[in-house]
C-alpha cells in the first residue's frame, strides 16, 4: 500500500506515454466488447427461443416447397398438439429491396396469438387486427424503422408470392422472438394467389416438453413416403440453423477476438518494457537501497496492470456509449433489431483488463527484478 | 542534403526488442486485414464471375433472385422469339428455361444449408460458356441424372461421382462433377427440368436465361419487351444481376474493413508510443545533427521515414502470415437468394497493396507527431539534454 505514491508517480511521470498507451489499448477492448456483443445476441437470441414448446413441420426438401394446407388440420389431430398456425411466407418488401425483406407472412388469425402468446400487443389492437381482412400484425422493430402507426395503410412488394397487397397497420408487437415479422391475413394471400391451398410451413404448440419428441415422430411418420413429407424442428433449431448457415460466426468471431487478445498483450508489453528500459538505472538504485526483487516486481507489476484498468474502463465505456447509441443502430440497418447488448459482457473486459495488463508486465518486471545492480549502474543509458 | 538511411535503420536496430514488438503487432493488424479481405473478396468473384455480357436473365417484375421468381410458360415461349437472341444449329434457340428449387440438406459439418437444385435442359450449358463437365458426363434430357458443381461432394456427403440421391420419390444418380470459372454455379446441382417440374408439382418456370447475338442488342431487347404485353418480364444484364447478388461479400467487406481500421489504429498509437520513445532518447543526437546543418524539415521527414520503417516489415510479415490463408474455403448464405454459396478466400494484388498501404500509413500517423515534436527543440536545448 504504501507504494501507491510511487506506482503513481511512476505512471504519470510521462503522462504522454501513459495516454498514448491506454488509448491504443482501449481500441482493442472496445472492439472486444463489440465482438462479444455480436455473439451475445444470438446467444439471447437462442434463450428466449428455449423456453417455448413451438416446433416448426416443413416440407422435408426445405424451406422454401410449400406443403398443402390439409396438413395443418392432420397435425392438430397429434396427441398433445395444442394450437396449430398454418403459415406462408410472402417476403414482402416495402419501397425497395434495398431496406430489407420484411418478415411477412400470411399466418391463421385464430390461432396466432396461440401460438406466439409472448408478443406483447395493446388492447384492443390484436381484435382489431382480427376483424380486418387486409390487417396487418407488425413487429415494433418494423414499426420504427418505417414510422408506421396503427391505421396507416402500407402497400407491400412480393419478393416471394408475386403479389403486391396493401394492409392496414392493426397491431404492433412488442417482444417477440422473431424480430422484423410482419404478419397478414392467410386468407387474403391465398386469394391473391388464387387460392392454392398452400401453407410455407406449419407451427405447434406442444402441452408438455415431454410430449415435443413423440409429437415430432409423429408428425414426420403421418407424411412419411408421400410427395409432401416432412420434417419438424424445434424452434431453437430452426434459429441455429439460419445462423450456421451465415458461416461459422463463432470460430471467425474467436479468431479475430483472439488476434485482438495478442494485440493488446504485445502493445501493453512494448510500452511497460520502454519504461522500465528507462528506468533502469533507477531500479537499481532502488535495489542498491535494499529493495527485494520481488517489490521491485510488484511495483512494475502493479503499474502495468493500472495501464490495463484505465484502457479496459475507457474502451468499454465507448463500446458501451456506442452500442447504445442510434448511430450503431443506424449503422447495423435491419440487424439492428436483433442486438441485445448484454451490459455483463462490458463489466468482464473491466476485470480482465488489469490482468491482461499484469499479464504483459511479466517480462519486463522479470528481468528488471533479476537486474545485477552494479552492470546496471554501470550502463550508460 | 538528405540524411543517409542506414542512421535510421540502425537507430531501429539499437532498441530491437521494442523495434521488433512493435513490427509484430503491426503484423498482427497487417495478417488480420489481409485474411479478412481475402475472405470478402473470395465471396465477391464468387458471387460475380458468373456473369458474361452478352447473357441476359428474365426475371419475374420484383423478384430479386431465380429463387424467388416465377414465369409461365407462355412467357417463356414468347420470349424465346425475341430477334435479339442468338440461335445456335445444334441446340436452336438459346434461352434456357430454368426451374431453381433449393434443398435443406446435412452438411459435412453438422449443420444444415440450402443447397440450390436447378432444373435445366441442355441448352442451360451452351448458354453459360463457362461451365465444363470435370469429371462423368453432361446431362441428358429427361434423365434422373444430376451434374454437381465440384464444391458439393466436399460440403455435402453423399454426391460423389455415381452415387444415388434421393430426391422426392426419385432416386437420382449423380453423372457429373461441373466447374464454372470459380462461380456460384460450382455450388449447385442440376437436373432435369421436367422431371423436376413434376416431382414439386411446380407448373412454371423460375427464370430464363439467354445469350444475345450480341452484348450491345441488350437495349433493343429491353424496349421489344417492354412493348410486348405477352411477356411483362423484367430483363437484366447476367453481370447486373450477379452484381446485385454480390451485396452479401460488399456488406462482409464493409463490415470487416471497419473491425481492421480499428486495429489499425490501436496499432498506429502504439507505433507512436514507439517512436516518441526512440525520438525522446535521441534528443541529443538531434541537436548535434542540427549543428552538423541539417534542417529541421530534413530530419522530421528523416523520423517519419524512420517509423515507415518501422512499420513496412510489420506489413510485409503480415502479408506473409496471411498467405496461408490463400484457398481456404468457407460457406456462406447469399442474402439474396438466401442459399448457401461455397467460395475460397482469394488474396489478390490489391489487397496486398492495401495491406502495405495500411502499415505505411500506421507507420506514418505514428511517426508524425514524435517527428514534429522532437525537432522543435531548441538547438542549444537539445544539446545541454543528457
Amino acid at each position: 500500500m504504501k507504494f501507491l505514491p510511487l506506482i503513481w508517480r511512476n505512471m504519470t511521470r510521462n503522462p504522454r506515454r501513459a495516454w498514448i498507451t491506454i488509448l491504443s489499448l482501449a481500441v482493442p477492448f472496445f472492439l472486444l466488447v463489440l465482438l462479444q456483443t455480436a455473439l451475445g445476441t444470438v446467444d439471447v437470441w437462442m434463450q428466449r427461443a428455449d423456453k417455448n414448446l413451438r416446433v416448426v413441420v416443413l416440407h422435408k426438401m426445405g424451406f422454401f416447397f410449400d406443403l398443402p394446407e390439409s396438413h395443418a388440420a392432420r397435425l392438430k389431430t397429434i396427441p398433445g398438439v395444442v394450437d396449430v398456425c398454418g403459415f406462408v411466407y410472402y417476403g414482402g418488401v416495402y419501397r425497395s429491396f434495398k431496406e430489407g425483406i420484411l418478415g411477412s407472412a400470411g399466418v391463421d388469425v385464430e390461432s396466432f396469438r396461440k401460438v406466439w402468446p409472448e408478443g406483447a400487443v395493446p388492447p384492443g389492437q390484436y381484435e382489431r387486427f382480427r376483424h380486418e381482412r387486409t390487417g396487418a400484425a407488425i413487429d415494433h422493430t418494423v414499426a420504427d424503422r418505417f414510422g408506421f402507426k396503427v391505421g396507416d395503410e402500407v402497400t407491400l412488394k412480393g419478393t416471394v408470392r408475386p403479389v403486391d397487397l396493401k394492409f392496414k397497420i392493426c397491431a404492433i408487437i412488442r417482444n417477440s422472438v422473431v424480430p422484423y415479422g410482419f404478419y397478414l391475413h392467410r386468407e387474403y394471400l391465398e386469394e391473391a394467389l388464387g387460392k392454392p391451398g398452400i401453407l410455407t410451413n406449419v407451427w405447434l404448440t406442444v402441452d408438455r416438453g415431454e410430449n415435443i419428441p413423440s409429437v415430432m415422430r409423429t408428425a414426420e411418420a403421418m407424411f412419411a413416403n408421400s410427395s409432401s413429407a416432412v420434417k419438424v424442428e424445434l424452434e431453437k433449431n430452426i434459429f441455429l440453423e439460419v445462423i450456421s448457415m451465415a458461416g461459422n460466426v463463432r470460430v471467425l468471431a474467436g479468431g479475430v477476438g483472439a488476434i485482438v487478445v495478442c494485440l493488446i498483450l504485445l502493445v501493453a508489453a512494448n510500452s511497460i518494457a520502454m519504461s522500465a528500459r528507462e528506468r533502469t538505472s533507477e531500479v537499481a538504485v532502488m535495489k542498491a537501497l535494499g529493495f527485494s526483487p520481488g517489490t521491485v516486481l510488484t511495483i512494475i507489476l502493479a503499474e502495468s496492470g493500472a495501464l490495463g484498468l484505465a484502457a479496459g474502463i475507457i474502451g468499454c465505456a465507448a463500446a458501451h456509449l456506442f452500442l447504445t447509441s442510434g448511430w450503431c443502430h443506424g449503422l447495423i440497418g435491419i440487424w439492428s433489431s436483433y442486438l441485445s447488448y448484454p451490459g455483463r459482457a462490458v463489466i468482464t473486459w473491466i476485470w480482465i483488463a488489469p490482468l491482461m495488463g499484469v499479464a504483459a508486465g511479466l517480462i519486463p518486471a522479470a528481468l528488471a527484478a533479476r537486474l545485477v545492480v552494479a552492470d546496471a549502474l554501470r550502463r550508460v543509458v | 542534403m538528405r540524411i543517409p538511411l542506414a542512421y535510421n535503420l540502425r537507430s531501429l536496430m539499437v532498441r530491437k526488442v521494442t523495434t521488433l514488438m512493435t513490427m509484430l503487432g503491426i503484423a498482427l493488424v497487417v495478417a488480420t486485414f489481409v485474411a479478412l479481405m481475402a475472405m470478402a473478396s473470395g465471396l465477391d468473384r464468387t458471387l460475380r464471375s458468373s456473369g458474361v455480357p452478352e447473357n441476359v436473365i428474365f426475371l419475374r417484375k420484383g423478384a430479386v433472385a431465380d429463387a424467388t421468381s416465377s414465369l409461365t410458360i407462355e412467357q417463356f415461349r414468347a420470349l424465346s422469339e425475341l430477334p435479339e437472341i442468338m440461335t445456335r444449329p445444334d441446340v436452336g434457340t438459346l434461352a434456357s428455361p430454368e426451374l431453381v428449387c433449393q434443398l435443406l440438406w446435412r452438411r459435412r459439418d453438422g449443420g444444415n444449408g440450402n443447397v440450390i437444385l436447378r432444373g435445366v435442359r441442355p441448352v442451360a450449358f451452351a448458354v453459360r460458356g463457362d461451365i465444363r463437365i470435370e469429371k462423368g458426363v453432361t446431362l441428358q434430357a429427361r434423365s434422373d441424372h444430376l451434374v454437381v458443381g465440384r464444391r458439393i461432394p466436399t460440403r455435402y456427403p453423399g454426391f460423389e461421382l455415381g452415387s444415388k440421391v434421393q430426391l422426392f420419390l426419385r432416386e437420382y444418380t449423380v453423372v457429373g462433377i461441373m466447374s464454372a470459372a470459380g462461380g456460384v454455379y460450382e455450388s449447385e446441382i442440376w437436373c432435369d427440368l421436367d422431371g423436376l417440374a413434376s416431382d414439386t408439382r411446380r407448373s412454371y418456370y423460375s427464370a430464363v436465361v439467354t445469350k444475345l447475338k450480341k452484348a450491345s442488342l441488350f437495349d433493343d431487347l429491353s424496349r421489344r419487351v417492354d412493348a410486348d404485353p405477352r411477356i411483362a418480364l423484367e430483363p437484366r444484364r447476367e453481370v447486373d444481376y450477379f452484381d446485385e447478388q454480390s451485396e452479401s461479400a460488399r456488406r462482409l467487406r464493409d463490415l470487416w474493413m471497419g473491425i481492421a481500421l480499428l486495429m489499425g489504429i490501436g496499432a498506429a498509437l502504439a507505433a507512436m508510443n514507439t517512436m516518441y520513445a526512440a525520438i525522446a532518447a535521441r534528443t541529443k543526437e538531434i541537436g548535434t545533427l542540427r549543428v552538423l546543418g541539417f534542417t529541421r524539415a530534413e530530419i522530421t521527414a528523416s523520423f517519419i521515414v524512420e517509423a515507415v520503417f518501422l512499420a513496412l516489415p510489420g506489413g510485409i510479415l503480415g502479408c506473409l502470415l496471411a498467405i496461408p490463408v490463400d484457398g481456404w474455403t468457407m460457406g456462406t448464405l447469399n442474402l439474396r437468394s438466401m442459399s448457401d454459396v461455397t467460395f475460397s478466400f482469394t488474396i489478390s494484388v490489391p489487397i496486398i497493396l492495401g495491406a502495405l498501404i495500411l502499415s505505411i500509413l500506421i507507420g506514418f500517423l505514428g511517426g508524425l507527431l514524435p517527428a514534429c515534436q522532437g525537432t522543435s527543440v531548441p538547438i542549444t536545448r537539445a544539446l545541454r539534454e543528457f
